[in-house]
This record gives structure tokens, C-alpha cells and sequence, in this order.
């Protein structure tokens, strides 16, 4: 293992006068580095651009280096699927079992809302519709959780938008550019989002801390969460629609309540961005009722 | 002529190699892993290949080129610009002013210097980000990566890096 002296011939050793020349060299490059840290800082909208423009141009470069990734994913996948196949047999009929009589409940339901919903001559809102993307960088430094998306303005995505993975909501669009976008995860530090308690119907704000966990915050002092609730998207502020799916209260401690969210972000690879302005209309009036009502809403 | 001009040029292909590399990593080091436990722990092959060219090949890896990865880097993972430049560049100044004392020693001791540095990288480029962003960032991300960066080191350099700074050297 160890390499012997020699192994490899060194380029001549500097000068002391180029070593002067090196030193100031550096000296000058780590000044330039401040220099524009500080500009970073001063004027994000000008670093924001740069970073979407350069993402824009490189971006298909970045999806050919995405791709090994998913593929050693997808062996790992394999081989431990086929190690676990009885067992994952077992809890999917288990949970078909479970699936069936809420598609029973769900029939129900949807019958005597159809029935309401006539008595009421209640408008369906207009149903959301999605852009499916493609995850191709997320980044390594570990600060930050935020992640490059295969689609921008050409595809209309636009700030604000909910992202949603196969399981539910894993963050927001930061930043737009023509073809790629940014988006912030919810485990990252500044993340907000407003949700609802799916049981009590209490809202509360979903926030990333610096450990990468999800937790309540301004929730009402007295309200008691329990562990196992269902937490969904809020529609306060208009940021996004109601009733996204989230995750769940997984535990409650002195400090509040934690929510494991339903969808992994260590998995993503392909995402939907919800566009979702034909839920909320201008100036966020509620949606104009209509006669002729009673198709069922769309899911 | 001809076999002047192929030498020359295979000579000025060679010389782009470490600038090329440094791109790729910064590339990887961006690209989704996907694997639980360490989605935010990629390794920083960038550090390694700052470090190794910097005291095998410096004159091959100048200055301007790291400060331009590190911008590089820094707008596509979505760091303050200018961060990793700055890492970057302190990096290889380290390690070319350190070049006579490693160079030429054992593997080990080329391990041990890139362990200081990867460290002092670590506790840099966190002290940094926390004073930009004005909030105490998390520290086991940090530390994953440091550990993934001196555990990378010697598969990388020994049969990536090693091989390919002896054809450059055979080039000269």
C-alpha cells in the first residue's frame, strides 16, 4: 500500500521568488473570494441569477451524472427486495386487506358527498395540475437542503410551487430558471410551511432545524398533539393548496412535536410541481359558485 | 513537424487533465447519491484533487483555476459564491508552501498533511457558512464528510490520481 520515495518525479521545486509570487497570488484570490461573499450577500437576486444561469447551461451534463446514481440505487434496491420478498408479500396483503375496506368507506363517502354537494349546488374547485421532474443535483455540503429540478419557466413552473414525490409534500420551488429550478426541502433550516393537524384540524407551521427533522411550531399551548397524527398542507397565505399530504406526529417531547415526513428525500428522482393557481384565484377570492354542480371532484 | 505538433499537443491535452478532473468532481460531488444516512455526506473529492495537485503538479492546477472550481462549486450546490473559493485556495497555498516536505515521503505522511487539511477545510468552510448566514449551521453533515473525505483519500490517490500523475510526469 505505501509508496515508496520516488515513485512519482516532482515538478521543480518554486523559487523563492515565485514562492513570494504564489503567496501573493493567493492572498489576492482569497481577498477576491470575500470580496464576492460579501457581494453574495449584499444582493442575492444578482447571485441567484448567476446560479440559475449557469444551472440552465449545465444542465445536461448535470442529468447524464444523475443517472449512475439512480442506477447503484436501483441494484441496491434489487438485491435487498429479493432478500426481503416473503416478508414484503406479507405486509403488502395485509395492507390490501386494510386498502379494501377504506376503498369500500372511500366509496361511501364520496356517494353521500355527491348527494351533499347537489343539495348545496356546490362548484368543484378547479383540480390542480402537476409538472413532473426529474431530481439531478442536490448538494453535497451537507448546510443546505435544497435540490436542482429538470424543469423552469418553459415548463411554467414558478416560485412558491408545492413539490410532491410519490408520497407526499417534500418542499417549495426557490428559485426559477428557464429549464432548471431550485427547490428548498423541508428539512432545511429556513423552511416553513403552514399545515394542518389532519385530526383536530389545528393549524401550525412545519419547520426544518439544523438537524435535518421536522417539527411543529406555533401551535397553540393548549392543543395536545398525539403521536401518530396526520399532518397536512395548509392553504394560509395562499402559498399552497390544501390538503397536500406531509407526514406524521412520530413523537412528542418537551420541546414540541416531531413529524416524520411521508416522503424520503434521500430518494428523490422524479418529482411533480403542483401548479396550483388555478385552485387559488386573484386576489385570493374563493371559487365563484356555479350551477350545473355535482361531478365529483377531481382527487 | 507532424510528430512535433502531436507531441505538442498531446503534451498541452495532458496539461488540461487535472483542470478536467477537478471539474468532473465538483460534478459528482453535486449529483443525487441517494443512499440513506449519507445524502448529504458526498465525499469532497475536490479537496483531494486540490491537495494532490497541489503538491504533485502545481504548476498544472495555478490559482485562479481553484478559485474558478470553487465558484463553480459553490453556485451549483447552492453555497455562498465565493466559500469554496476561498477553502480552495488556502488549500493549495498550504500545500504548495508544504509541497517539499511531503512530496516524495511516504504515502502515509501524504495522508497524514490531507487530513490536516481536509480538518482545517471542514472547520472553515462551517465557521463561514455559519458567519454568512448569521445562524449555527449542523455539525455531523460536517463531519460525515470530513471523515468520507480522508477515508476517499487513499483508494482515490493510489489508483486514480497516482497512475495519471505518472503519465503526466512521463509527459515532462
Amino acid at each position: 500500500m505505501v509508496k515508496r520515495r520516488g515513485a512519482i518525479s516532482i515538478a521543480g521545486f518554486a523559487h523563492p521568488a515565485r514562492e513570494l509570487a504564489t503567496r501573493f497570488a493567493s492572498l489576492l484570490l482569497i481577498l477576491l473570494a470575500i470580496m464576492l461573499m460579501v457581494l453574495g450577500k449584499a444582493s442575492p437576486e444578482l447571485v441567484s441569477a448567476w446560479r440559475i444561469a449557469l444551472t440552465d447551461s449545465l444542465s445536461p451534463v448535470l442529468s447524464i451524472l444523475a443517472s449512475p446514481g439512480q442506477a447503484v440505487l436501483d441494484v441496491a434496491d434489487g438485491v435487498s427486495g429479493y432478500f426481503s420478498l416473503h416478508s414484503e408479500n406479507e405486509r403488502l396483503l395485509a395492507e390490501n386487506r386494510e386498502l379494501k375496506t377504506w376503498y369500500h368507506r372511500a366509496q361511501d363517502v364520496e356517494a353521500e358527498n355527491r348527494s351533499l354537494r347537489e343539495i348545496l349546488h356546490f362548484a368543484p374547485p378547479p383540480s390542480a395540475s402537476f409538472i413532473a421532474a426529474k431530481v439531478f443535483a442536490v448538494p453535497g455540503g451537507g448546510f443546505l437542503n435544497s435540490a436542482l429540478l429538470s424543469a423552469g419557466h418553459a415548463q411554467g413552473v414558478k416560485k412558491g410551487q408545492a413539490v410532491l414525490s410519490g408520497d407526499g409534500l417534500v418542499g417549495r420551488i426557490l428559485e426559477v430558471g428557464e429549464s432548471t429550478s431550485r427547490m428548498l426541502l423541508l428539512s432545511d433550516m429556513s423552511s416553513r410551511i403552514p399545515v394542518i393537524l389532519a385530526a383536530s384540524r389545528e393549524r401550525a407551521v412545519l419547520a426544518g432545524n439544523s438537524d435535518g427533522k421536522l417539527f411543529l411550531a406555533h401551535l397553540r399551548p393548549d392543543i395536545e398533539v398525539g403521536v401518530g397524527e396526520r399532518v397536512v398542507s395548509s392553504d394560509v397565505g395562499g402559498a399552497f393548496p390544501d390538503g397536500l399530504p406531509v407526514g406524521v406526529v412520530s413523537f412528542v417531547g418537551p420541546q414540541g412535536a416531531v413529524v416524520e415526513p411521508y416522503a424520503d428525500p434521500a430518494r428523490l428522482d422524479v418529482v411533480q410541481i403542483v401548479d396550483f393557481s388555478a385552485l387559488l384565484q386573484p386576489e385570493g377570492n374563493p371559487p365563484k359558485q356555479e350551477t350545473g354542480a355535482g361531478a365529483p371532484a377531481s382527487p | 513537424m507532424m510528430t512535433d505538433f502531436r507531441q505538442r499537443a498531446g503534451v498541452g491535452l495532458k496539461s488540461l487533465l487535472p483542470g478536467f478532473l477537478l471539474l468532473l468532481f465538483v460534478f459528482m460531488g453535486a449529483a443525487p447519491l441517494r443512499l440513506p444516512w449519507i445524502e448529504n455526506a458526498a465525499p469532497p473529492l475536490v479537496i483531494i484533487g486540490v491537495y494532490y495537485w497541489a503538491i504533485f503538479q502545481p504548476d498544472l492546477m495555478p490559482g485562479w483555476g481553484v478559485f474558478l472550481i470553487g465558484l463553480l462549486q459553490d453556485l451549483l450546490i447552492g453555497l455562498p459564491p465565493g466559500l469554496s473559493s476561498a477553502v480552495l485556495v488556502l488549500i493549495r497555498w498550504i500545500a504548495c508552501s508544504h509541497r517539499r516536505f511531503v512530496a516524495g515521503q511516504s504515502f502515509l505522511v501524504l495522508w497524514t498533511g490531507f487530513v490536516i487539511m481536509a480538518l482545517l477545510a471542514a472547520v472553515l468552510e462551517w465557521a463561514l457558512f455559519c458567519l454568512l448566514e448569521w445562524r449555527l449551521a449542523a455539525l455531523l453533515p460536517v463531519a460525515l464528510r470530513f471523515l468520507m473525505a480522508i477515508m476517499v483519500f487513499p483508494p482515490l490517490v493510489l489508483w486514480g490520481l497516482h497512475p495519471i500523475g505518472r503519465v503526466l510526469s512521463a509527459g515532462e
